[in-house]
Parts: C-alpha cells; sequence; structure tokens
C-alpha cells in the first residue's frame, strides 16, 4: 500500500515537472511578453534593456532553473498584463470559478440522475423518448451557442436575469462568495445551466445505462422475488450499485469544468479563472498562462491520485494485484 | 491581500436602508450613473505604466494633466490656465491655483515636476512622450518652466498625456516611478489612483468592474452631469451588445459591425460614429535587395515604385470598405487619419480600383507573370484585420501577385515587425499628437533609434530629401506654416506610393437613448462631456 502510493506520488512529482517545463518552452516561443509590457510601439534600445530585465537574455537552461526555484517556493511572478503577483490573482479568481463549477454540478446531479434512472425504468414510455433526445441536443449544443441563447432569452426578453458578471459578493475573508446575495445567485443561474447542460446529458446518459446492466443482475431479481416495494429495489439497491462509476466520472468532470469553463466564463464575463486565461492568452501574458497550467495540472494530478487511492481502498481485488504486479 | 470587493452585502443593505429613508424622506432627485461596457478593462491605475488607450481613458476620469482638449479638439487648459513659449526651448506654465487632490492635498509645481520625472522613468511607457524634455524648473509655487533639448513644435500635445500625480501621496506609498515589471514588483499606485480629476476611484476589481463617483470638490464646471461611472470590460461582443440591448449597460464601446442594423433598429438604443485617428495601410521593404519572403527572381521588387503602385491599383478598396467592414470606414489614399495637423482632405482621393491598369505596370516593371510573396498580417488588432487581408490576397491574385497570407496575433505579429522581417504588412497607425508630425518622424524618417526618428520605419525606406523636408517641418514652431509643410509631404509620399493606404477607421458607439456622448477621434472617451437625460 505505502510503496504504492510512494509509487504514485512519484509519477505525479514527474507529470508536473514535465507540464512545468511544457509550459515555460511552450509559452516562451508562443509570443513575446515585450509587446504586453511595452505597449505594440517601443523602440529598439528598450526592448533590449527589458530584455536583459527580464533575463531573458540568459541561457534558456537557465532560465527555467530559476523560474523553477521561485515556484517551488510558491512564487510564480508577476502578471505582465496586471501587473499584480500571479498567485494573488490567481487565489482571487479561484472562488468564482469553483462556486461556478460546483453550482454547474448539482443542477446537473439533481436533474440527471433522476432523469436517468427514470429513463433506464421506464425505457418504452414517450417521455424517456423525449428526454433521451433533449439530452442528445444538450451534448452536441456548443456551450458558446448555449450561453448566448440564454442571454437572448432570459435578458433581452424577458429581463430576468443579469447578462454577465458575477452579481454582489460578499468576502469571507479569503473567499468572495456570490451565493449569499440575490443578485449573485441570479447572476449564477446562467453561467451554471450553460455548464450544467452538457453535464446533465452525460450524467443522465450514464446512470441510464449503468442502471439497465444492474437492473439485469441476479440480485435485483431476488430483491423482486422477495416482495420488497418498487420503489426501494430501484433506489436503494439498483440504484445505489451504479453509483461507483456515476461518482467517479462527475469526480474527473467536476475537475474538468474548473478547468475548462473557459468559454462560458466568457460569454459570461465570469471573473473566473477561465477568463483569466482567455485574456491572459490574448495579451501574451505569459507568467499567468504558465501559472495557469502548472495549476490545472496540479488540479488533475490531486484528482487522478484521489481516484486511485480511494480505488484501492474500495476495492480489495486491486491491493492484492498492487502488491505484485509493476504497474 | 487587498481587498477589494466592493459590494459587501451589509453595507449595501445599509445603504438600501438609508436610500428607502432618504427617498420617504422626499431625498435629492436619482444620482445618474453610467455603466459603461468596454471590450477590455484598463490593465493598470497607474498613469505612466501602460500607453494603451482604454487605460488612458479610464484614467482620465480620474487624473488630469496640464492641458486637455476642448469640444472642437483644440489644445485647452486643465491644470495649466496659461502657457507661453519664453525661448525656443523653454516653455512656462502657470498652473491653476486651489486646486485639490482626492486625499485633500494641494497641488503645485511640485507635482508637475514629480509627474514628469516619472513619466520619464524607465519603466514608464510615456518615456517617448517627454524624452525631448531637458529638465523642468520650479519657479514657484504655481509656476514651472520645462526646458526642452531641441525647440518641440509638439511639446504641449505631448504634456496633454503625462498626467499629474501628487507628489507626497507617491513618496508616501514609494510609487515616485512605474512599476518595474522586470523587477517583479507590485506597486501601490496599480489598484489606487489619487488624482485631480472630477471622478475618484471608488472600487477597483480587475477584468470585473471599477467604479468612480463624482469629486464633490472639483476645481471647475463639468458639461456632464454624472453622478457615478461603472466601468465594466465585457469582452464577449454578444454579451455586451445584450447587455446594452437589455438595459444592463447604458453605453457600449467597440460596437461588433455585424451588429450596428441591429442597434440602429432599437428605438430606445442609438449610435453615434466619428472617423477615428487610424488609417489601416500596407507596407513593403524597402530595405531588402531580394525578397526575404517570397521569389521574384532574387529581387525586390517592392523597391520599384511601380509595382507598389501596382498593388495599390489592384486592391479594391471600396469593396472592402462595402463588405468586410459594412460601411463603417472611409476609403482612403493617404495615410494620415483626418483632424490631424497636416490632412489635406485631397489626398483622400483614391485611384480607381483597375486591374488591367496594374497588370500594365508590373509588365512594365518586368513582372508580366507577376511574383509570390509571404503577406503579414495580425488577426487580433485591427478592426476586422484578418478578414481585410484575406480579402486583399484575393484581389492581388486577380493581377498575378501571389500572396501567401501569414496571420498573427498581434504579440507575434509586432516583434517581427520590429525586426524588420516581413515583406509586406499591414498597419494602423495612430498620431497621439493630433499632428501628421509624430507620423512622420517615426515611420517615415530613416531609421536612427537614438534619436527617436524612423523607430515604427518597418519598410527600411531610407531617402534623405525626405528626412530633410520632414527636419524642417518639425523645426517649424509655427502650426500654419507647418501644416503647409505637412501637407506637401503626405502629398510627395502618396505620389511615390511609400504605403498603400486602404480605409480610416470608423469608431462606433452604442447607447441607450437617454445618454449624449461626444466621441473623440482618439478614442478617449471623454467623461467630462458625457450627459443623461
Amino acid at each position: 500500500m505505502i510503496s504504492f502510493l510512494a509509487r504514485r506520488l512519484g509519477q505525479a512529482v514527474i507529470v508536473m515537472l514535465v507540464v512545468t517545463a511544457l509550459s515555460f518552452v511552450m509559452f516562451r516561443f508562443l509570443g513575446d511578453p515585450l509587446v504586453a509590457i511595452l505597449g505594440v510601439d517601443s523602440t529598439e534600445a528598450q526592448r533590449q534593456a527589458l530584455r536583459a530585465d527580464l533575463g531573458l537574455d540568459r541561457p534558456f537552461a537557465l532560465q527555467f532553473l530559476s523560474y523553477l526555484g521561485n515556484i517551488v517556493q510558491g512564487d510564480f511572478g508577476i502578471s505582465y498584463r496586471l501587473g499584480r503577483s500571479v498567485e494573488a490573482v490567481l487565489i482571487e479568481r479561484l472562488p468564482a470559478t469553483v462556486e461556478l463549477a460546483v453550482s454547474g454540478m448539482l443542477i446537473a446531479i439533481v436533474i440527471g440522475v433522476p432523469a436517468g434512472v427514470y429513463t433506464a425504468l421506464n425505457r418504452r414510455r414517450f417521455v424517456s423518448r423525449v428526454l433521451l433526445s433533449i439530452s442528445l441536443f444538450g451534448i452536441s449544443l456548443p456551450s458558446f451557442f448555449m450561453g448566448v441563447l440564454l442571454i437572448w432569452v432570459f435578458t433581452v426578453k424577458l429581463g430576468w436575469l443579469p447578462s454577465f458578471g458575477r452579481g454582489a459578493t460578499v468576502d469571507l475573508g479569503w473567499w468572495s462568495t456570490g451565493l449569499l446575495s440575490i443578485s449573485g445567485l441570479k447572476a449564477l443561474i446562467m453561467p451554471a445551466l450553460t455548464l450544467a447542460v452538457f453535464q446533465i446529458a452525460m450524467i443522465m446518459r450514464l446512470v441510464r445505462a449503468e442502471m439497465l446492466e444492474v437492473v439485469r443482475t441476479d440480485f435485483i431479481r431476488f430483491a423482486r422475488a422477495r416482495g420488497l416495494p418498487a420503489r426501494a429495489v430501484h433506489y436503494r439497491h439498483a440504484l445505489r450499485n451504479t453509483l461507483i462509476p456515476v461518482i467517479t466520472i462527475i469526480g474527473l468532470q467536476l475537475g474538468s469544468i474548473i478547468a475548462f469553463a473557459v468559454i462560458t466564463e466568457a460569454v459570461f464575463q465570469w471573473p473566473g479563472l477561465g477568463l483569466l486565461f482567455l485574456q491572459s492568452v490574448a495579451a501574451a501574458d505569459v507568467t499567468m498562462m504558465s501559472a495557469y497550467l502548472i495549476l490545472i495540472a496540479a488540479l488533475f494530478v490531486t484528482i487522478n491520485l484521489c481516484v486511485d487511492t480511494l480505488y484501492l481502498i474500495i476495492d480489495p481485488r486491486l491491493r492484492g494485484r498492487s502488491k505484485n504486479a509493476r504497474s | 491581500m487587498l481587498n477589494l470587493q466592493s459590494n459587501r452585502q451589509p453595507l449595501a443593505l445599509l445603504a438600501a436602508i438609508g436610500v428607502a429613508g432618504a427617498v420617504a424622506l422626499g431625498g435629492p432627485a436619482e444620482a445618474k450613473t453610467l455603466r459603461i461596457g468596454a471590450q477590455a478593462d484598463a490593465g493598470t491605475m497607474d498613469p505612466h505604466a501602460q500607453n494603451i488607450q482604454t487605460t488612458i481613458s479610464v484614467l482620465s476620469m480620474v487624473y488630469e494633466a496640464l492641458i486637455t482638449r476642448d469640444k472642437s479638439l483644440r489644445k485647452a487648459p486643465q491644470l495649466a490656465t496659461s502657457w507661453e513659449n519664453l525661448e525656443p526651448t523653454v516653455w512656462r506654465f502657470s498652473l491653476r491655483p486651489d486646486v485639490k487632490f482626492h486625499d485633500g492635498a494641494a497641488f503645485g509645481a511640485d507635482d508637475v515636476a514629480l509627474s514628469i520625472a516619472r513619466a520619464q522613468a524607465e519603466t514608464s511607457q510615456f518615456k517617448g512622450f517627454v524624452a525631448n524634455i531637458a529638465e523642468t524648473r520650479i519657479v514657484d509655487d504655481l509656476t514651472i518652466d520645462v526646458v526642452t533639448k531641441t525647440p518641440d513644435p509638439l511639446l504641449l500635445d505631448k504634456l496633454a498625456y503625462i498626467f499629474v500625480m501628487d507628489k507626497d501621496w507617491a513618496e508616501a506609498n514609494n510609487v515616485q516611478r512605474p512599476q518595474d515589471l522586470g523587477n517583479q514588483e507590485e506597486t501601490f499606485s496599480v489598484l489606487n489612483a489619487n488624482g485631480t480629476g472630477p471622478y475618484v476611484l471608488q472600487a477597483r476589481e480587475p477584468d470585473s468592474r471599477s467604479s468612480f463617483t463624482r469629486n464633490a470638490d472639483y476645481w471647475g464646471e463639468l458639461d456632464g452631469d454624472i453622478d457615478e461611472v461603472v466601468f465594466q470590460p465585457v469582452s464577449s461582443d454578444p454579451t455586451r451588445v445584450a447587455a446594452l440591448i437589455s438595459g444592463d449597460l447604458d453605453l457600449i464601446t467597440a460596437v461588433p459591425s455585424q451588429n450596428v442594423d441591429q442597434l440602429t433598429a432599437n428605438p430606445d438604443l442609438k449610435l453615434q460614429t466619428t472617423d477615428e485617428f487610424r488609417t489601416l495601410f500596407f507596407g513593403f521593404d524597402h530595405g531588402s535587395d531580394a525578397l526575404q519572403y517570397g521569389d521574384a527572381g532574387g529581387a525586390n521588387p517592392f523597391k520599384d515604385v511601380r509595382v507598389r503602385e501596382a498593388v495599390n491599383l489592384a486592391i479594391d478598396a471600396d469593396t472592402i470598405v462595402r463588405t468586410v467592414m459594412r460601411g463603417y470606414a472611409t476609403p482612403t489614399g493617404q495615410i494620415l487619419a483626418p483632424g490631424n495637423l497636416g490632412y489635406d482632405a485631397s489626398l483622400d482621393a483614391r485611384a480607381d480600383y483597375d486591374p488591367a491598369a496594374s497588370k500594365s505596370l508590373l509588365a512594365e516593371a518586368g513582372y508580366p507573370e507577376g511574383f509570390s510573396f509571404t503577406l503579414d498580417c495580425p488577426n487580433n488588432r485591427y478592426i476586422n484585420d484578418e478578414a481585410i487581408c484575406r480579402a486583399v490576397t484575393t484581389m492581388l491574385a486577380q493581377v498575378g501577385l501571389d500572396a501567401s497570407l501569414n496571420l498573427m496575433p498581434r504579440a507575434q505579429y509586432f516583434p517581427k515587425l520590429w525586426d524588420r522581417d516581413s515583406t509586406m504588412f499591414l498597419m494602423g497607425f495612430n498620431s497621439p499628437y493630433f499632428d501628421g508630425l509624430y507620423m512622420l518622424e517615426t515611420m517615415l524618417m530613416s531609421r536612427n533609434d537614438d534619436a527617436g526618428e524612423g523607430i515604427y520605419n518597418y519598410s527600411l525606406n531610407s531617402d534623405s530629401a525626405l528626412d530633410q523636408a520632414i527636419a524642417d517641418a518639425r523645426a517649424t514652431i509655427d502650426g500654419a506654416d507647418r501644416d503647409r509643410k505637412m501637407q506637401a509631404i503626405y502629398k510627395s509620399i502618396k505620389d511615390e506610393t511609400l504605403y498603400v493606404p486602404l480605409h480610416h477607421q470608423v469608431l462606433v458607439y452604442a447607447m441607450q437613448d437617454n445618454v449624449n456622448v461626444q466621441i473623440r477621434p482618439d478614442n478617449l472617451l471623454e467623461i467630462r462631456w458625457v450627459t443623461m437625460d
């Protein structure tokens, strides 16, 4: 068990190193930070002075090592675009993204799971077919279009919801939340729905497929034979057994919507990480882009590590295998 | 960590109760709040760090310069009440008495001296504006002399960009110079501001919201009547437009051309346009003996005026304006935008689109079959830049010029131009000084970085007669005289087809029907002129 964890941790460190190196190299070549700092109109003398100042004239390996050294100390540098320390900006934007992603996921679960169960149990009903068609629509609709559509209906036509921004936020020390004010909640609805649409469809289809599998198994048949009420059979026995893969997928999806809510955040000018990333790319804000990629990689590595460890705890067979396997 | 949230709920609630109370007691008339939606946010609150028009525009609510522009765009007193040119290189400014910064400190000559020094700092993006200033001499509390290295006809226009910061405030907060990004500095002035302007920075949340309230102790009278300004970047075009239609915003800048018709048709909204100080044109490599990118049998055809003229004749600028720009641009035959000193409207006339004449010019120059080359073009710098270049590439193909299009984001595009590493490129130039001299000096003179000449001469064109003429215009302080000289120079540039002009960009703002704005051609939103009915 300990050797398994140690190995996984070692792998995680290697992955992080590779990502750091990649993001460093990629962004050094992608755009010139000098444009961001000096502006479009600058003279050769200014550029050379700045290049020396930033250490961009040093050998590449040296630049990377000093970057790595700073990161290990938690110093990601200064954002060229905002003129502020990268980690401070990331921490400031994180709550907006997390609240958006979690609300989107909650909506998806609340709608997706019951819909999945319903369509699995009532396969031939008209309602099931309608739900399935809608979910197909939801999976194929680009979030950009979905966002604009929602704005058009709920802001322009009905005037119910604000078109952009996060509304009023309440400051809880290190976390600013939009969940404690009416305008914050109103502002959350459309972006969260936009994020949720795809997830609803996916969770619903996943739950349905798993349910169909489980309902066919012997223990469900026996449960029915025991004369248990249908409700107990379906929800206590069948649904529960479908949840392991569903929870895994939900966890991974949560990671990915935290990381890649870029489009939704851009459409609603949601002041989170995704919007930050997009604007950093446009301004060639190299330090910010690198830090963002590293942060996202760290997020996924952590999620994967947790999932792996959970499996190990849940499933004894894995434990046996990991002893003599060399994965 | 800095705490920037503006809307703390308990406070908001108290305020709401307060407002309710005031209304119940028959309180004052409703405050006028102007909510502005722009494509991007101001990058910083530091007045000398970022030479980007959005940043300057936002900061102009809070900070003021010695000189400003009046509604007819003539220079007008702001923090200076008057000025005179004592000697060719010495200017004396009398400063406005009884002006206070937002923190209550008095404004005086030492603040002006500090601000000019601050703008000259290595970390300032306004160095170029004050590079010609040798020193400042404080005569008394409300008089200051500015000494230039050489006689500078544009000094006043340049000083109109130098916002004045309080010396004591700068010292107390350790911001005597703009932040040094190279040394990983974070400074107080990035998020905080203390000017003399009509609006006080209330709250600043980068990338989402900045709010400003009317300065009750403002020294001057305002034409505008806005009590509170909320500046919000909304980068997604459809969202910004929807927010205006739904009433979440009162005014949006950078209206996407495809939404213009829809917004015009809406009875609750109105649009306003003006010719922008930005002209788009193509430039060519004159410096290389053979094409850097392309194949013309080892030669560089673009050195030949006939080839450049052939390109000019092959481009149908009217069609580009009509289709790509949807009418929101003005085709032109020159590189200088209207409104600048030295502008001659007669040069706007463009040679008629004539592919046949273009072909015969190419044949005359020795390229009957045309030749191939790369056209470099940014895709996020100018309005519809990518679409413009695509259209031009097709048009050039009609006369046998095989241009392969190389599209890049601006962060890659400009370093390429800096290196003079382009055979043909798209450029949009604006004159920050309302004067054609800046463009002549920085774009048309032979390259001499130390003297600040030809620093944007990306085509490496070098013509001593032209240099001479420009130097002569530069030494002419008298405006009318310089105007005439520059008109002649711009005519010669057109005759030589040094650049192939396309169009002047048009600025489009959209607003609620009750908002009244006068758009400045340099895209600076002058809040002092905005009213709400």
